[in-house]
């Protein structure tokens, strides 16, 4: 079991670097000091806002904020990260940035977006990331292709379509099988 | 008298007046002659030489063809729509003259409705032949989609090939009958057994003329509609899509007056050979031409007048693509065959059919033969040039792509396909009487053996 | 990634990679089978992994060598690096209904073409294409005579109102949930209505066995599994937005290869389309840029849109024929 656990961290770990395209794990430490990113949100009824706070946890507990370090912020989308926020802001004395969120962006089915907020290649700290799920998104619904359309599959064919065909082949259809039935009758009646 | 082998076919039952005995002599089938036999042998190669051919583009793919990705429809879509159009006759002789009480019409009636019947088999075949995949024809029944104009065009040609045999055959009973009470003695075995079968117990009995009568009347109302879908139908398979040239809601109406003409011109010529050969003189006269060339005439006018809507509204507005796709018509690449096909296929003709003298049978025979080979042409000249000038500019290909000229595997199954056609029509003529006998008897007041007189007019 | 060992490296994040096995020449399976995968949507990428380690794998002594994301270099043990995922059950999950929740897009920026011709290479390489053949064509426009000529990549548009598929006889071409219009050659009959009823002559057909011919070095190069069409003589193919690649959330060929950032590709739900260095909003970039659609006034309803060639990157320039 320890083992197991010790591969876990030596092995898979870096791994796991490899098969996640973004990192699952929040607050993921450097392999420098013990930074950390916390998130925090505010979602007022005209603007929504993230702060992200950069603090240090010294060995005895006590968190120190840094300061100007440049804080990036992005949604997680399928392919990439979008960048939201404008321009990249460092942080201030308090060792934090806000950043405006917009409202209007789209999130899964039931809204919720993954915000990430990042510290690329900084100097001192290396990478650092933070992110939270949250229902700041607009929840989006994919319908399923049922619409009746004339590109549909043939079982969602346009009604009008549908009917105006079948009405036509059984008319016409059953004027010929009258017609070939009159020839039956005309052979028995030949029959004598 | 002629040629006539008239031992093999005599009249055995009494014989009521010389004039029974002529008419039936006379439209009885005949056995071939040296050029019979010679005409039978040279189709039957062509259609050998396509045999082979089509096993070339079964085993190596369409690849065999000109066909390429830009012009991906080409020489049997196009030989397709002419099969189609011919197959139109039917409905003009069978249905249109007679419910208008054109009289002349008796002894053409046969031949066009075997056109017609030869023409759709013959289209069914050669647009298998265009498939990339003819080993899934099935997948159309049980994979159809109803939104789909090939598959109204499957549904259309069925009906319409399923109409044309009962037209054709309906109006052919008493002849059988005919040919099964003859006293055959130089038939084989299957042929006396055909006609005992296909005659279905003919007597001639009052009731049994009424129902064929009644049903040809109720099948002549019916086949007029299918007719004209038929071909609109085929015609919406360019005119659903947006390329220039195709996208025109000219096409239906474009389409089925060509395919009159064209079905019109195909009646005169086969007439003019069957007369010659089989020496029809007294039954397919000088009036019949006249009166054939006088409706083409008139179908001829109708084309032009679709020919002059599409070509000058379009040519007035010269959209960019649409513009230069006319413009290769009118003076670029494929101006020779435009010419051609307009003035020798179309104006000439109407010309020339104007005047009495060109109605008579050989000059009619003459033109009729410009207006069909006009008619293949013009078929081309509807595929081609359109898929020559898509939107997307054609670049970065190899040369040959930017032309369509078919292969000799695509020459040979296409003259394969017409000469199956003419093998029909031939094989028909051999076996069945290829006027109608007893409409004939009954014109002229001629009593035929007294079971099989009409009397129920 | 591409630096990996033979042993390519299969892993499961929030999607399966399905490991097409199964060679046989039933391509309606490799179809089937392909297709699935990307409508399979997995959970639990780390209760997998955990599964994993719960094994008793025995170390097999043999480091590789592995590229971290953030650009370290790991030394793993082999035994980590699983090649046989064995397949996860899929629910029965209809073939034709695409990735659900997605409405891929593309966007195509025209200022920034300048006739590489990686994207035709890259996808030519993807599918298995021989040298003539491709399903992305770059065409020199030049909408009048005074006006500039431009380069203009054109895949297929994947129409929302698509004339191919409405014309199909037989349903081999389809719509899908997610945008795509995909192609099943194991239905299609080859005859080449939809290609006459593409008004953006998107689709190629198999004339014959020559026509996807795959000579020896380039097969060498081509990873077996990352098939996304099955060429099948008689039928006709075109390009299909690469779903073997959106299920492992990566982006198609044609995007990465492109060394100008010209494809953007996204989806539409998302409102979001990256070309792999940029991620720009979907609905921004179009009002920014005065996106539109290539005859836009057909009513085919495009799902790629063309950003119009101004302010050009490079200056138009005639090149000799870019092999592809």
């Amino acid at each position: 079991m320890k083992n197991c656990l010790l591969n876990y961290f030596q092995f898979l770990l870096p791994a796991i670097f490899l098969l996640t395209s973004e990192n699952l794990f929040a607050q993921e430490a450097s392999d420098s000091a013990q930074a950390t990113i916390q998130l925090s949100f505010n979602d007022r009824d005209t603007v929504r806002q993230v702060t992200a706070k950069i603090v240090r946890m010294s060995a005895d507990g006590k968190e120190t904020p840094v300061k100007d370090v440049e804080i990036h912020f992005y949604i997680a989308r399928m392919y990439s990260l979008l960048p939201v926020g404008g321009d990249v802001q460092t942080t201030d004395e308090s060792g934090s940035v806000t950043i405006d969120f917009p409202k209007d962006l789209p999130g899964d089915s039931e809204g919720n977006l993954t915000v990430i907020a990042k510290v690329e290649d900084d100097d001192a700290l290396g990478n650092l990331e933070s992110e939270k799920i949250l229902k700041w998104g607009v929840p989006v619904a994919n319908k399923a292709l049922t619409k009746r359309a004339l590109w549909a599959s043939g079982a969602n064919a346009p009604i009008p379509l549908v009917i105006a065909v079948t009405s036509m082949l059984l008319l016409v259809w059953g004027v010929i099988i009258y017609i070939v039935a009159q020839l039956f009758r005309i052979k028995k009646l030949g029959r004598v | 008298m002629s040629n006539l082998s008239i031992t093999e076919e005599q009249e055995g039952a009494a014989i009521h007046d010389e004039r029974t005995h002529e008419l039936v002599a006379d439209l009885l089938p005949k056995k071939f002659g040296t050029a019979g036999n010679l005409w039978v042998a040279s189709l039957f190669l062509v259609v050998l030489i396509g045999g082979y051919a089509y096993y070339h583009q079964l085993r190596d793919g369409l690849i065999v063809t000109d066909m390429r990705d830009f012009t991906s429809w080409g020489i049997y879509i196009s030989n397709f729509v002419f099969f189609v159009a011919i197959s139109l006759v039917g409905s003009l002789v069978s249905a249109i003259l007679k419910l208008s009480n054109v009289e002349w019409r008796t002894p053409l009636v046969r031949i066009a409705e075997i056109i017609a019947v030869s023409a759709i088999m013959l289209a069914a075949l050669i647009i298998i032949v265009d498939m990339g995949r003819p080993d899934r024809i099935w997948h159309l029944f049980v994979y159809g989609r109803i939104q789909s104009p090939i598959i109204w065009d499957v549904i259309v040609i069925t009906t319409y090939f399923t109409i044309s045999v009962l037209l054709l055959y309906l109006p052919l009973l008493p002849d059988l009958a005919l040919c099964r009470d003859s006293v055959k003695t130089n038939i084989p075995r299957w042929r006396k057994k055909l006609y005992r079968v296909l005659a279905l117990n003919w007597k001639g009995t009052r009731s049994q003329y009424k129902i064929m009568k009644r049903a040809m009347q109720i099948l002549a109302v019916l086949i007029i509609p299918l007719a004209l879908m038929i071909h609109t139908v085929t015609s919406w398979l360019f005119a659903t899509t947006y390329r220039a040239g195709w996208d025109s809601s000219n096409f239906g109406p474009y389409f089925v007056s060509g395919a009159f003409m064209v079905g019109a011109a195909s009646v005169i010529a086969v007439m003019y050979v069957l007369r010659n050969h089989y020496h029809l003189d007294k039954y397919i006269t000088h009036r019949h031409f006249n009166n054939m060339g006088k409706l083409l005439v008139l179908l001829s006018l109708i084309y032009l007048y679709f020919n002059i809507n599409e070509y000058l509204v379009s040519g007035y507005k010269m959209k960019k693509v649409e513009g230069e796709q006319l413009l290769d018509l009118f003076t670029g690449s494929y101006a020779p065959i435009f010419w051609m096909v307009q003035i020798l296929g179309m104006v000439v003709p109407i010309i020339v059919l104007l005047f009495k003298q060109g109605r008579k049978p050989l000059p009619a025979f003459i033109i009729a033969v410009m207006v069909v080979v006009g008619a293949w042409f013009k078929r081309f000249l509807i595929v081609t040039p359109t898929l020559l000038h898509p939107f997307v500019p054609i670049q970065h290909v190899p040369e040959s792509w930017m032309h369509y000229i078919p292969t000799w595997e695509e020459w040979s199954i296409t003259a394969a396909s017409l000469a199956g056609a003419l093998l029909v029509i031939t094989f028909f003529v051999r076996v069945f009487p290829i006027v109608t006998i007893w409409e004939i008897a009954e014109e002229r007041g001629i009593k035929l053996e007294p079971h099989l007189n009409p009397e129920v007019k | 990634m591409d630096e990996f060992s033979e042993g390519v490296l299969r892993t499961k994040t929030q999607k399966i990679i399905r490991t097409v096995e199964d060679q046989s020449d039933n391509s309606r399976r490799k179809f089937l089978k392909a297709t699935l995968v990307t409508g399979a949507m997995v959970t639990g990428g780390l209760g997998t992994l955990e599964v994993l380690s719960e094994e008793t794998k025995k170390e097999t002594g043999e480091k590789i060598r592995l590229l971290s994301p953030d650009g370290k270099i790991v030394e793993v043990d082999s035994s980590v690096i699983n090649p046989a995922i064995p397949d996860i059950p899929l629910s029965a999950h209809n073939v034709r209904d695409g990735v659900p929740g997605k409405k891929f897009v593309m966007v195509i920026d025209l200022s920034k073409c300048k006739n590489a011709g990686k994207c035709r290479k890259a996808c030519s390489k993807m599918h298995y294409l021989p040298e003539d053949r491709s399903y992305i064509k770059i065409d020199k426009m030049q909408d009048a005579e005074t006006t500039a000529p431009y380069w203009m990549p054109t895949p297929c548009f994947h129409c929302d109102n698509p004339p191919c598929v409405k014309v199909c006889p037989v349903d081999a071409t389809f719509k899908l949930s997610d945008g795509i219009v995909a192609i099943d050659n194991n239905r299609c009959i080859g005859c080449r209505f939809c290609m006459v009823a593409c008004p953006y002559s998107a689709r190629v057909f198999n004339w014959g066995e020559e026509q996807f011919k795959i000579t020896e070095e380039r097969f060498e190069e081509i990873k077996t599994h990352e098939s996304c069409s099955s060429h099948v003589k008689g039928t006709v193919e075109k390009c299909d937005f690469c779903p073997s690649k959106a299920i492992k959330n990566e982006l198609p060929d044609c995007v990465n290869a492109c060394p100008n950032g010209v494809f953007y590709f996204g989806d539409e739900n998302e409102d979001v389309v990256t070309n792999g260095d940029e991620t720009v909003r979907l609905s921004q970039l179009l009002i920014d840029k005065a996106g539109y659609r290539y005859l836009e006034e057909l009513g085919t309803k495009p799902r790629v849109y063309y950003l119009p060639p101004a302010n050009r990157q490079f200056p138009f320039k005639e090149v000799n024929e870019v092999k592809p």
